[in-house]
């Protein structure tokens, strides 16, 4: 006699479930509230003071922060100057209404500094 | 027909019943699971030695009475508890190579533990005294809760400090206290990789261990990356010019501590762009006095006229200051 089709689809489902309730339970990492080192407290400070003085049109205290060799590199773009820059977001056109600097990450060169950070707008 | 029927059934049903069991034990094991990525039959690691060193516990008065909650100083509070043992134990947990050189030495050790044990009633930990919650305040005392030791070459994850934490307790090695702080020390060869050196000096947390709201933290040994994390290379207590990792981790361990009584559970103590009170202060030191010949400076410390700002135990110490819950909110060295 054929068995019906549901009494050979419960056990397979009723194993599958139990099998699953085997696996090892990997609590959430909760949040962790960073000390941050030196080089990412400096360059936090730099990278507010910049953007605030972009939000504040202040061309005179943006210019004061750049080196004469300051340059923009952006995704499929041109290397943009940094006089083209400062004229860019100090155009009428442009404004900056908020701004955040997060993850922030410095690998010290000696020399040189690589950061990176997530800037939100 | 029927006959086979009834096996069907029988056999499904003994299945069932089977399968159920082993499924209600799994739940056991999962609320006793206290290593994420382990199980409850995983052996205890060789490597955790059994050391319990605790030094006597001082009782300091109680604070007097005021008011637990108070705002409008720089810093908000957010409805969580703070701790208010009298003192809050700190446990130490050296991983690494605590036997080698540089500042991965007992020396080192020493200072760690005795930098602990006299914290407690100093002039630097009594600003935590500023803080509360809503049945009391932070007692500003602090004492030694025990040492473990973890002997390891592998760097840490986020993940696996946790587990480390977890064995620790899971093995006696420390006691399980959700009163307290578990600090875990990395030797200079050891990295945490979601960012020691690169991003942090250390960090505080806490997670549900063993069903207890365990916090801990972590702080890297400095030398590691002395331009992030150390104030200078050699410190009032180096051994050697050049070898400022017990300073400096002492200064990052002031930090944690102080955070980890004040915001245990990250919903206490913070401002609005959520920093807790030590960060308001990072690397902040204040006035500064120099090592001269004479002092309790080592001959290191005085050779390059290294800096120091708190005094007790009998030893200096470079301590960042703390942000006063008071008086409208500033750093400072004291209350």
């Amino acid at each position: 006699m054929r068995v019906p089709l549901i009494m050979r689809v419960i056990p397979v489902l009723a194993v599958t479930v139990l099998l699953a309730a085997q696996e090892p339970w990997k609590p959430p990492l909760t949040s962790r509230i960073k000390t941050s080192t030196r080089q990412v407290v400096l360059f936090t400070n730099l990278e507010t003071q910049m953007l605030q003085a972009v939000q504040k049109k202040n061309q005179a205290a943006l210019t004061a922060m750049l080196t004469d060799d300051f340059a923009i590199d952006m995704p499929n773009a041109d290397r943009m100057a940094g006089e083209d820059w400062v004229d860019s977001v100090m155009s009428k056109d442009f404004a900056l209404e908020k701004f955040g600097v997060h993850q922030m990450s410095v690998i010290d060169l000696g020399n040189a500094a690589v950061v990176k950070y997530e800037r939100l707008q | 027909m029927t006959t086979f029927l009834g096996k069907m059934k029988y056999a499904l049903v003994l299945l069932f019943v089977l399968l159920a069991a082993n499924f209600l034990v799994a739940q056991a094991l999962k609320q006793h699971v206290d290593n994420p990525g382990q199980t409850a039959m995983d052996p205890v690691p060789d490597d955790i030695n059994h050391t319990h060193t605790g030094s006597r516990t001082q009782f300091l008065p109680a604070v007097p009475g005021g008011k637990a909650v108070v705002t409008g100083n720089g810093i908000n509070y957010h409805g969580g508890p703070v701790l208010k043992g009298n003192p809050v134990p700190i446990y130490l947990i050296f991983y690494g190579n605590w036997a080698g050189s540089g500042s991965n030495t007992a020396a080192t050790v020493s200072l760690v533990q005795h930098f602990i044990s006299t914290l407690g009633g100093s002039a630097i930990e009594n600003v935590a005294t500023t803080y509360g919650d809503t049945t009391g305040n932070v007692s500003g005392n602090v004492s030694l809760g025990g040492t473990a030791f973890v002997s390891s070459s592998k760097n840490l994850t986020d993940r696996s400090l946790q587990t480390t934490v977890s064995n620790v307790i899971t093995s006696g090695a420390l006691p399980r206290d959700a009163n307290g702080v578990y600090m875990v020390l990395t030797s200079s060869n050891i990295n945490e990789t979601s960012g020691f050196c690169t991003q942090y000096c250390g960090f505080h947390t806490h997670a549900t261990l063993g069903g207890a709201d365990i916090k801990y933290a972590f702080v890297g040994n400095p030398d590691r990356c002395p331009s992030g994390c150390e104030a200078q290379t050699t410190g009032p207590n180096s051994p050697a010019t050049g070898v400022g990792g017990a300073d400096g981790m002492i200064n990052v361990m002031s930090h944690e501590q102080f955070e980890a009584i004040t915001d245990p559970d990250l919903n206490a103590w913070f401002d609005t762009s959520g920093q807790e009170d030590s960060d308001k202060c990072n690397f902040n030191f204040g006035t500064v006095t120099t090592c001269v010949t004479g002092g309790i400076c080592t001959p290191a410390a005085v050779s390059v006229g290294s800096k120091f700002n708190q005094t007790f135990g009998g030893n200096n110490w470079t301590l960042q200051q703390q942000w006063e819950n008071a008086n409208g909110g500033l750093c400072v060295q004291h209350l």
